[in-house]
This record gives C-alpha cells, sequence and structure tokens, in this order.
C-alpha cells in the first residue's frame, strides 16, 4: 500500500515520457491511441492515490532524496487527489472522442504536435495541483501557459493564430505578477516550500505587512486572469471558440480549474486564514463571483453561434466557483468543489457535441439548428442532459452544486448570494433551453428536409454518453463524492 | 484625455510599489531573511554530498532537479508549438 | 528622514519595480505586436533583477567553491536565488520565441503586425465577429 505515495510523481512522470516520445511514433492512429494509452493509465493510478487518501489521511513525498525545503516535495491532500483524478479521468474520455475526431480539424502534419502538447498539459496541471513547493508551481504554471496556447495554435488558421496570441499575451502578463509576488514572498520568508512560507509568515507578518498585501494582491490578479475571473475574462470567448473541439473542452474544462486549485492552494496554504481575513477577500470575490454571473449571463444570451455562448457559459460557472469560495465554510468549499466536477464533466460534454453538430451537419449558429434532433438523436440527447445540468434541474449534478452553493450561503448569512444563484438559474435556462427546444420540437428550414438519423462511430458516443450517464448518477446519489470532498475545508 | 488617465494610474502604482521597498530589507546586508539555514547548507554540503564545485550547478542539478526537468519540458514544448505553427512539413509522418 | 535614507540604498528594488512597471505599460498600451513582445521581455528582466539582488550580501564572493577542506558559509552569496533564475530565463525565452513565430504567421496572414489593424480587417472581412 505504501507504493501509492509514488504515483502522483510516477503519474507527472508517464505524461511527460508519453509526451516527449510522440515525435518518434510511426503514424497518426499509434499517436492517438498512446495518448488514450497513457492517460487511462493515469486514470486507474489516481483512483488508487483517491483510495489511498480517503483511508490514511494526507501525505508529503519528497521528490528527490532531500527533504523539504533542501529539495521539493508534494503535498497531496484530498483536495489534491480529487483534482487529480477528475483531471486524468476527464482528460481520458476527451482523447477517446478525439480519436475519431482530431483529424477532421486540424491539419495532418499537426496531429502528432497536438497529441505530445496534450499530454505535457495534462501532465502539468497534475503538477501545479500535486506541489508542495511555490517555484515548483510557477514553472508547471508556465509549462500549462505555453500547452494550452499550443493546443489552439495547431488548428492553423486565421482565427485561432489571433486568438492564440491574445491569450499568450496577457496569459505571460500575469505569470509576470506571479514570479514577482514569488520573489517578493522569497525576499520577506527565505524560503520556497509552502509550508515553511506559512510557518515564517506568522512570524514576519507585522514586520513587513504591504509586502505581504502587495504579494497577496499580485497573486490574485496573477490567478485570476488564467482562471477567467470577471473582470478578466475578456481573453476567453475568442480562445475557447476558435479552438478545436477537444481543445476547447479541455480549456474549458480542466485548464481553468486547474489555476483555481492553484489560487486556493496558494491562499490557504502559504497566507492562511490569518492573511485572508485581513484583506477584503469576502467582499472582492463575492462581488466579482455575482459579476461574473450575472454580466456573463447576459452575454451568453446575445451569442448567436453555439461555441461562443459555450465559452461565455464557462465564465459564469467558474464566477459560481468564486461565489462558494468568498462564503468561507465549509459548505460552500464543499460546493465549490463539487462545482469543479460538475463543469468540467458538463461543459466537456457540451462541447464535444457541438463539435459533432458542426462536423456532421455543417451548422455553427443555433439559428440552424432548427428540428436537428431527428438527424442526430443521441448527440443531442446528451446535450440536453447537459443544458439541463448548466441549468440546475434536480437530477443532474448541476443540481447539487448549486444546493451546495446556496446552503452555504445560507449558512454564512449571505441572502445575496442566494438570489444571484436563483436569478442566474433562470438566465441559464434564457440561453440553453432554446437549442434543445428547437432541436426537437420545430422544423426544419426547407433547405434541408429530415435525412437519415447520423450513425455515430463508437469511440465519438462512448465517451459522451459515459459523461451523460455520469451527471446523472451524480445528481441522484452525490454523497460517496461529497462525502470524500467535505475532508478538504479544514482550514474553515 | 486616455493618457492623462493611464499616467495617473501608473503615477498611482508606483507610489505603492515605491512604499512597499521602503519597509524591504537593506540591501545587501548579511542579516536579510533569505541568508538562512536553506542557503547555508547548500553552500556548506554541496561539494559533499552532490560533488559540485560551483553551487548554483549542485542546486539545479541535484536538490531541485525537479525544477530542471520541467524547464526543459518548456523548451520542448515551446519548440513542438514553433514547429506546429511555422514549418510547412511539420513532423514527418502520415 | 531615515526612510529616505533606507529607500536611497534600495536603490536596486526601486529600479527593478520601475522596470516592471515601464514592461506593464509598453505590453497593455501598444497595439505593435513586436512591442507588445519587447514589453513582456523588461517586464520578466526586472523581476529578474529583483530576484537576484536580493540574494547579494556586501563584501562576500561569487558561490564557486575553492580550497578544499572545510567550506564556511560566510564568505559567499546566497546561491538559491542565481539556479531559480536559470529556469526563469529559459521559460521567458521559450514564450518570446512561441509568440514571434506567431507574430510572423500573422504578419504572412495579414500583411501587418499591429494587432488594431487586424482586427480592422477581420472585421470587414467577417461582418460579424
Amino acid at each position: 500500500m505504501e507504493t501509492v505515495r509514488n504515483f502522483p510523481v510516477l503519474i507527472i512522470y508517464i505524461f511527460f515520457i508519453g509526451s516527449f516520445i510522440q515525435p518518434l511514433v510511426r503514424n497518426v492512429r499509434i499517436s492517438l491511441l498512446l495518448t488514450v494509452a497513457i492517460s487511462a493509465v493515469s486514470s486507474a493510478a489516481s483512483a488508487a492515490v483517491v483510495y489511498y487518501v480517503r483511508t490514511n489521511g494526507d501525505f508529503l513525498f519528497d521528490v528527490a532524496p532531500w527533504s523539504a525545503p533542501w529539495g521539493i516535495e508534494l503535498s497531496i491532500g484530498t483536495l489534491e487527489a480529487f483534482v487529480i483524478a477528475v483531471i486524468c479521468s476527464v482528460g481520458t474520455l476527451i482523447s477517446i472522442y478525439g480519436i475519431g475526431m482530431v483529424e477532421k480539424e486540424i491539419p495532418a502534419r499537426n496531429i502528432k504536435i497536438y497529441n505530445a502538447l496534450f499530454l505535457a498539459l495534462l501532465g502539468s496541471m497534475t503538477g501545479i495541483a500535486a506541489t508542495g513547493d511555490i517555484f515548483n508551481m510557477y514553472v508547471f504554471i508556465e509549462i500549462t501557459s505555453i500547452t494550452a496556447c499550443g493546443i489552439i495554435s495547431v488548428k492553423d488558421d486565421k482565427k485561432s493564430i489571433e486568438a492564440t496570441v491574445k491569450y499568450l499575451v496577457y496569459s505571460s502578463l500575469a505569470s509576470g505578477c506571479i514570479l514577482l509576488a514569488i520573489a517578493l514572498l522569497y525576499g520577506i520568508t527565505g524560503n520556497l516550500n509552502i509550508r515553511y512560507i506559512h510557518h515564517h509568515l506568522t512570524e514576519v507578518m507585522y514586520l513587513y505587512p504591504r509586502n505581504v498585501l502587495l504579494a497577496s494582491c499580485l497573486i490574485i490578479v496573477g490567478f485570476g486572469l488564467k482562471a477567467a475571473m470577471f473582470p478578466l475574462h475578456f481573453w476567453l470567448p475568442d480562445a475557447h471558440s476558435s479552438a478545436p473541439t477537444t481543445s476547447s473542452a479541455v480549456l474549458s474544462a480542466l485548464v481553468l480549474k486547474a489555476y483555481s486549485v492553484g489560487l486556493i492552494k496558494i491562499l490557504t496554504g502559504v497566507f492562511g486564514i490569518v492573511v485572508m481575513s485581513l484583506l477584503p477577500l469576502k467582499t472582492i470575490l463575492m462581488y466579482l463571483g455575482s459579476g461574473a454571473v450575472l454580466i456573463g449571463s447576459l452575454l451568453a444570451m446575445t451569442q448567436s453561434r453555439i461555441k461562443r455562448m459555450l465559452a461565455y457559459s464557462s465564465v459564469v460557472q467558474m464566477g459560481y466557483i468564486f461565489l462558494a469560495l468568498s462564503l468561507f465554510n465549509r459548505t460552500g468549499f464543499t460546493g465549490a468543489l463539487f462545482q469543479i466536477l460538475n463543469h468540467a464533466l458538463t461543459k466537456t460534454l457540451l462541447f464535444l457535441s457541438a463539435g459533432n453538430i458542426k462536423y456532421y451537419t455543417g451548422k455553427e449558429s443555433i439559428e440552424q439548428l432548427k428540428g436537428i434532433g431527428y438527424r442526430m438523436p443521441v448527440t443531442m440527447a446528451v446535450f440536453s442532459v447537459g443544458a439541463l445540468s448548466m441549468v440546475g434541474l434536480p437530477m443532474t449534478s448541476g443540481f447539487n452544486s448549486k444546493w451546495y452553493i446556496g446552503y452555504g450561503a445560507i449558512e454564512a448569512g449571505k441572502i445575496g448570494v442566494l438570489i444571484v444563484i436563483v436569478i442566474s438559474s433562470l438566465l441559464n435556462a434564457a440561453y440553453y433551453l432554446p437549442v434543445v427546444v428547437s432541436a426537437f420540437f420545430r422544423r426544419p428550414s426547407p433547405g434541408d428536409e429530415i435525412q437519415q438519423p447520423v450513425n455515430l462511430p463508437w469511440f465519438t458516443s462512448v465517451p459522451m454518453i459515459v459523461m451523460a450517464v455520469l451527471i446523472i448518477v451524480l445528481g441522484l446519489y452525490p454523497d460517496p463524492v461529497i462525502n470524500f470532498i467535505s475532508g478538504a475545508a479544514k482550514i474553515f | 484625455m486616455k493618457r492623462i488617465t493611464v499616467g495617473l494610474l501608473l503615477g498611482a502604482m508606483l507610489v505603492v510599489l515605491l512604499s512597499t521597498v521602503s519597509e524591504m530589507p537593506q540591501f545587501g546586508s548579511p542579516s536579510n531573511p533569505t541568508h538562512n539555514y536553506v542557503s547555508s547548507r547548500y553552500v556548506g554540503k554541496s561539494a559533499l554530498e552532490t560533488g559540485a564545485v560551483n553551487v548554483v550547478t549542485g542546486i539545479i542539478l541535484d536538490y531541485r532537479a525537479f525544477d530542471t526537468f520541467g524547464e526543459a519540458t518548456v523548451i520542448f514544448v515551446a519548440a513542438l508549438a514553433v514547429v506546429s505553427v511555422l514549418a510547412r512539413g511539420g513532423l514527418s509522418g502520415d | 528622514m531615515s526612510s529616505v535614507v533606507h529607500l536611497a540604498n534600495n536603490y536596486i528594488y526601486i529600479a527593478s519595480f520601475t522596470l516592471f512597471l515601464i514592461g506593464f505599460s509598453i505590453l497593455l498600451l501598444n497595439s505593435n505586436l513586436i512591442k507588445k513582445i519587447i514589453g513582456m521581455n523588461i517586464m520578466d528582466t526586472s523581476v529578474f533583477l529583483l530576484f537576484i539582488s536580493q540574494g547579494y550580501i556586501k563584501g562576500r564572493k561569487a558561490p564557486i567553491l575553492e580550497g578544499g577542506g572545510s567550506v564556511n558559509p560566510a564568505e559567499y552569496v546566497n546561491p538559491v536565488p542565481s539556479a531559480l533564475i536559470l529556469t526563469g530565463i529559459v521559460v521567458a525565452v521559450s514564450v518570446t520565441a512561441f509568440l514571434l513565430a506567431l507574430t510572423v504567421k500573422l504578419y504572412n496572414l495579414y500583411g501587418t503586425v499591429d494587432m488594431d489593424e487586424i482586427i480592422e480587417i477581420r472585421r470587414s472581412v467577417d461582418g460579424n465577429s
């Protein structure tokens, strides 16, 4: 059982080694299968880590023979094990979908590069979640930035290159802010390990109050820009809507979450509850989260193309996470973690089905989707499950995450947050339900009569069906997951 | 008008940053918080434990080799991304 | 009065923060892509300057051990920031390379390196953005 302690660093290694050998692979088929194989092995290993953390508690792991603070250590707790499991499993499902669909959108000369960047992205996100050293986290953040921009630009057409430039410029601005914060924290404590900085920070906090304040503001701005916290979300609609389908899914579902988990790790691990209470953090996060939810929903309603609407919807769902974190209590934190899982599954499902619609019928705008439910029954059925989960209908996992966040709002006495959640559910319905309704209940335009239903290959339909089933199962029986992740909110 | 507001904003940020500098530890003083048990072990034991005469080499290749692994990965993925955008033939293969 | 002396002693930190703000404003305010890349490099270099200058101790030698026998850590400068900055420089160079490749591709596609002109061209071609 003790060998499971090695699994997190082994997961990181096999993702990167898989990425390194991708350029040597002989043809495109083997490259795609290698991606699926490595992601599947990592999912199994991450499930073992989750089981280990559930029975034995948090653990620390020294990467080199030197122990902290002279060497680098990984700190794996409930939050980290949960996020690593989400990253590996959703990554596996996306790569299975990619077996069929990657060749349709990306030029053939770039597919091996795409797979190498995809595996490196999954590995670096696991690294951000697992590491216990802030400079190591900065290195993994840079790998995530470059690979996340790389999987948009492999498509190699005008819109995606332009969107990539915008994303990369703002992302490197945020990385500069994060590095400056690391420099300030090192200057006043002399350590780079998260536990040791926390220990020294409680001693020197009153000698250098402005340094600590400036470092925390830079961390929030830097991570907030990368995690699309309102009002720093302006790069997201272009980047996520002009990317290939699987890239949009990975970006919306996993990359934003990895950055917000990094933010949570630094705020709770390095700064701790004492410093966080000194800043007006609760108020700021609550206003920014509410702004994201309300204004993002209004912007999503004005979009005419499906992928842009889904991208604005990602801003809204990330706003829920920041709203839940602003409550500073256990139930809210549990709601935020459950929302991480819920949004990862649901947004992946929605983006993959939008990709299917675009490939098989060529339609991109919501207006053209009349009556398409009879031509693509499986795709539109799973899209409806995902849309209902985003709205928050009972029996879906979206309802459970909103329930926990709302319950946490009541516990903290913030009725305003509860009202924002209810209003936003109505707004979500205003832009998701028209798609579902017009797909099944309206006649198609005279141009395209009812044609034969499209037959999807198994590797396209199986991941989507698995995710739709998981959404419903998590909606009906969330307790195993809730019991596991409620142990993560130890500091509240 | 835009230039004036931007100039004022930058001026405000400069004042904030300078007030931070006024309380930072003194430049070049041996009693800074950064010169602690961590760096003295690196200097003192690096010849014994890592065999490196240059202490910085010992740190990046032995004590913090995981960071160097990440940095090599950064170069690799940047090279792949550049090839995907610029090269006509991409990586050979079908 | 002593705070002014303190500020004057920390002149390197003041220079580093000023360069950070200069790079930050170049990155945000210019629409020319090459200037944005230059601004990003200035910003990153200023953070490296801040990092390294925190490791300096007056009157001590560079951390290359000389002479066998025992080593006295009190004779050498702090080696940790130098090691971190080696990694940081590599990361900054890689991001610059990727951005420059994208700029070359955009120049081939549109004929200009100015972001505002590119958005204008795309808007007039598309109709809706």
